[in-house]
């Protein structure tokens, strides 16, 4: 005789051959019946793109002429034969290790000032939050006219400091990348108001009790607010890594469409470099196999950084 | 309550359909037929309707003559709709690829240097059985501007595309400048050697700290060194050319105006260009374009123009090139996009110096409406156009010659080897030259 399990509120089944209701069954035609359209997107958007993309990576497919089996051969040459991606990924590398502690120090910075109660804070947030907002073609050109070496404002304010031969910056091997970075950090605001707000939802009692004991600001900051905003540091550095995966918008504006590297290829990111094998140079299979190549590097990463959450990030409900 | 079963069910027929999808007919693929070149018409085609899709990028002008020519083919067409849209310049070869690739291009678009390989690969529709039903003689038009449209500059290839108009980058040069540095203009029937254009610069500049009381003698424009023989043996060959010893001499006269202070340096340029800066009497010999004429004129310059300037043995050398229009195999208006074509390879010739200083590029058209009668500029222009030498061909895709690099470090960077540079550029450049041959060859018709 078939023993009848009672059904679980969760859904599960605890066998095989369990007779539903009619109005189990319709429930959940309505819920696939919903859930359609996203399992279209992500089938039609997601899934068949990644696996195109996996069986172009082993062809020779370009922009104007179809690709034929190759297998491992793009892959190959990426490693053994292409200076250009080492390069590219040593200047993407360097930019990750560059610029997301210090943008992550300059809004956490900047949250800390906005923090205090003071008048007309409301109006000092929203100034500094608006370049978060801009058009990053039109932020871009704007640093390229302030840091143009020769008419550029910030070089007339250097000579009239005395400084007779300041950086030419977008035009110099050596200042390029760090110009890039002074543009990135005019827009830290948007990181700023994540940490604000990550501030704004530490327990004050936590400080009290603190300053009860007669801990110092700085002792504060370090036993207080540095745990209990760990888990927003967390998830910036996250965002802030793969976000300097994916740069590209303003190096093709700095570096010119045909996907150039720069000033002696200073700025060829992996992702410019990418984009000039796929879209100028028509070598999409080639390209494929590239970003398949950033997705593992990316993981990695990513995977590296949750390693670091188990000893680093702390949940108050832990 | 989930069914396990079903959801599996469900998402492997999403699955299925989408494989099936995926293994429909490539699209952008396009077979060779026996000919590509469409249906032949005969004489002048018949008017058309429908809508006719002209992709260009932005013209500077508000796309002037463009709206000219869409309000005359639509009268001469009633029912035919010209939808002209703009593509920004930077935007534009991606766009067009990949509208070739999804097997969706225009009907009629600009055929740019950056996608010249789509015509190697056949998506271009081949306009000479046209021209000759048209009564079009290819001979009529100026040879650099037609290459534009050619394969490898070679009519016995196909002429895939026509241009509107002759343009040329020419030198202009300011006579008061020269007349008050008592300096004989420079001459507008041979081009001047670098060294010359060395001396001329030095002798009529007036360098100084401030770049908004300078003078600079001439300018020193990157691209100018793509005039260079930098390749040889049919465009097979960089080493050697590129790192001749003529070719490193250019490169070091150049860096020193600009390093000397009688050339602006690039930064400048970046904010203010050569035309603005020439407008306004501050540049005595630089490049320009015809389309800027208007603005010297303006501004009271009295300027005469001449051919660029070039390497000690080489030929006189002008920059010409056109926008050329083509039309495509996979156009969905096949019979407009071929009218519209018909009517830039001869009405918009007459059209064209009607609404811009340009002439057209079918010198018969410029001769037979009198071009540069009573205007001695235009007359100058058309002189110095006529020294223009059949333009040489190389694939795209040699990234590493990059005039702009070499000067960046003779200029900014304050190297003085520039033999080492570009012996070192040259090497790179023919591995990507080889590289690009090979590519460009294994596309095919």
């Amino acid at each position: 005789m078939a023993v009848r399990l009672p059904e679980l509120r969760l859904g599960r089944r605890r066998g095989p051959g369990i007779p539903r209701s009619g109005e189990a069954r319709r429930e959940e035609r309505a819920a696939y019946l919903f859930l359609l359209p996203w399992l279209a997107g992500l089938v039609f958007f997601l899934a068949v793109p990644l696996a195109w993309s996996v069986w172009i990576s082993l062809t020779d497919e370009r922009l104007l002429k179809a690709g034929e089996f190759i297998g491992t051969a793009n892959y190959e040459r990426i490693f053994t034969a292409d200076p250009s991606f080492s390069h590219s990924l040593g200047v993407t590398i360097r930019w990750i290790v560059f610029t997301t502690p210090l943008f992550m120090a300059a809004g956490l910075g900047l949250a800390l000032l906005l923090n205090q109660r003071l008048p007309g804070m409301n109006i000092f947030r929203t100034l500094l939050y608006i370049p978060a907002v801009l058009s990053g073609v039109a932020v871009t050109i704007l640093w390229a006219v302030l840091l143009n070496g020769e008419v550029g404002a910030v070089n007339t304010i250097l000579r009239d400091l005395g400084i007779s031969d300041p950086p030419q910056w977008f035009q110099e091997e050596a200042w390029a990348l760090p110009a890039v970075a002074i543009m990135g950090l005019w827009g830290v605001g948007g990181g700023a108001v994540i940490f604000l707000a990550g501030l704004q939802n530490i327990p004050p009692h936590l400080y009290e009790a603190a300053q009860l004991d007669g801990a110092g600001p700085v002792a504060r900051f370090r036993h207080i607010t540095l745990p209990m905003l760990s888990p927003t540091l967390f998830f910036l550095l996250i965002s802030a890594v793969i976000d300097a995966l994916l740069i590209i918008g303003p190096l093709i504006v700095l570096a010119g469409r045909a996907g150039g590297g720069g000033p002696g290829d200073s700025l060829l990111f992996y992702m410019l470099y990418l984009y000039r094998m796929g879209f100028v140079r028509g070598e999409l299979g080639y390209a494929a196999a590239l970003a398949w190549i950033l997705t593992i590097v990316g993981v990695v990463l990513v995977y590296l950084t949750f390693r670091l959450e188990r000893r680093f990030v702390f949940y108050e409900t832990e | 309550m989930v069914d396990v079963l079903a959801a599996r069910r469900c998402v492997a027929g999403l699955l299925v359909l989408a494989l099936l999808a995926g293994c429909g007919s490539r699209p952008g693929t396009v077979t060779p037929g026996p000919s590509s070149s469409g249906p032949v018409a005969s004489g002048t085609p018949a008017p058309v309707t429908g809508t006719i899709t002209v992709w260009t990028i932005a013209q500077g002008d508000e796309e002037v003559p463009l709206k000219a020519y869409e309000k005359a083919f639509e009268a001469a067409n009633p029912g035919a709709d010209v939808e002209i849209v703009v593509v920004p310049e930077e935007g534009y070869p991606p766009r067009m690829t990949t509208a070739l690739q999804a097997g969706n291009p225009p009907d009629v678009a600009l055929l740019e240097p950056d996608i010249a390989a789509t015509m190697k690969a056949g998506r271009w529709v081949d306009l000479r059985p046209h021209l000759a039903a048209w009564g079009v003689d290819p001979a009529d038009f100026n040879p650099g501007g037609l290459a534009r449209g050619m394969i490898e500059n070679d009519p016995s290839k196909g002429i895939y595309a026509i241009g509107d108009f002759l343009a040329g980058n020419v030198l202009v040069y300011n006579r008061e400048l020269y007349a008050d540095a008592g300096q004989e203009l420079p001459p507008s029937d041979r081009s001047l050697t670098y060294q010359e254009y060395d001396a001329t610069c030095r002798a009529v500049g007036r360098p100084d700290a401030d770049p908004a009381r300078a003078v600079y003698g001439c300018t020193v424009p990157d691209f100018g060194f793509l005039f260079s023989p930098v390749f040889g043996e049919g465009g097979r060959k960089a080493v050697g050319y590129m790192n001749s010893p003529a070719v490193v001499e250019a490169f070091e006269i150049g860096a020193a105006l600009i390093n000397d202070g009688y050339a602006p340096g690039s930064g400048l340029l970046d904010t203010i260009g050569e035309s603005d800066l020439f407008a306004e009497g501050q540049i005595a010999l630089t490049w320009t374009d015809f389309t800027e004429v208007e603005k010297y004129q303006e501004n009271g310059i009295d300027f005469g123009m001449a051919p660029f300037y070039v390497i000690e043995g080489q030929p006189d050398y002008v920059d010409v090139f056109t926008a050329a229009w083509g039309t495509f195999r996979q156009a969905k208006n096949p019979a407009g996009g071929l009218a519209f074509i018909h009517f830039i390879a001869t009405e918009a010739q007459r059209i064209r110096p009607t609404v811009t200083p340009d002439p057209p590029l079918s010198a018969r058209v410029a001769t037979e409406a009198g071009y540069g009668k009573d205007d001695p500029i235009k007359q100058q222009y058309l002189e110095v156009l006529g020294l223009a030498p059949p333009p040489s061909f190389i694939p795209p895709g040699v990234d590493a010659w990059d005039p702009a690099e070499v000067m960046r470090l003779l200029t900014i960077e304050g190297r003085t080897d520039a033999q080492a540079i570009l012996d070192q550029m040259a090497a790179k450049s023919q591995v990507e030259l080889d590289e690009a041959w090979r590519r460009w060859e294994s596309l095919g018709t």
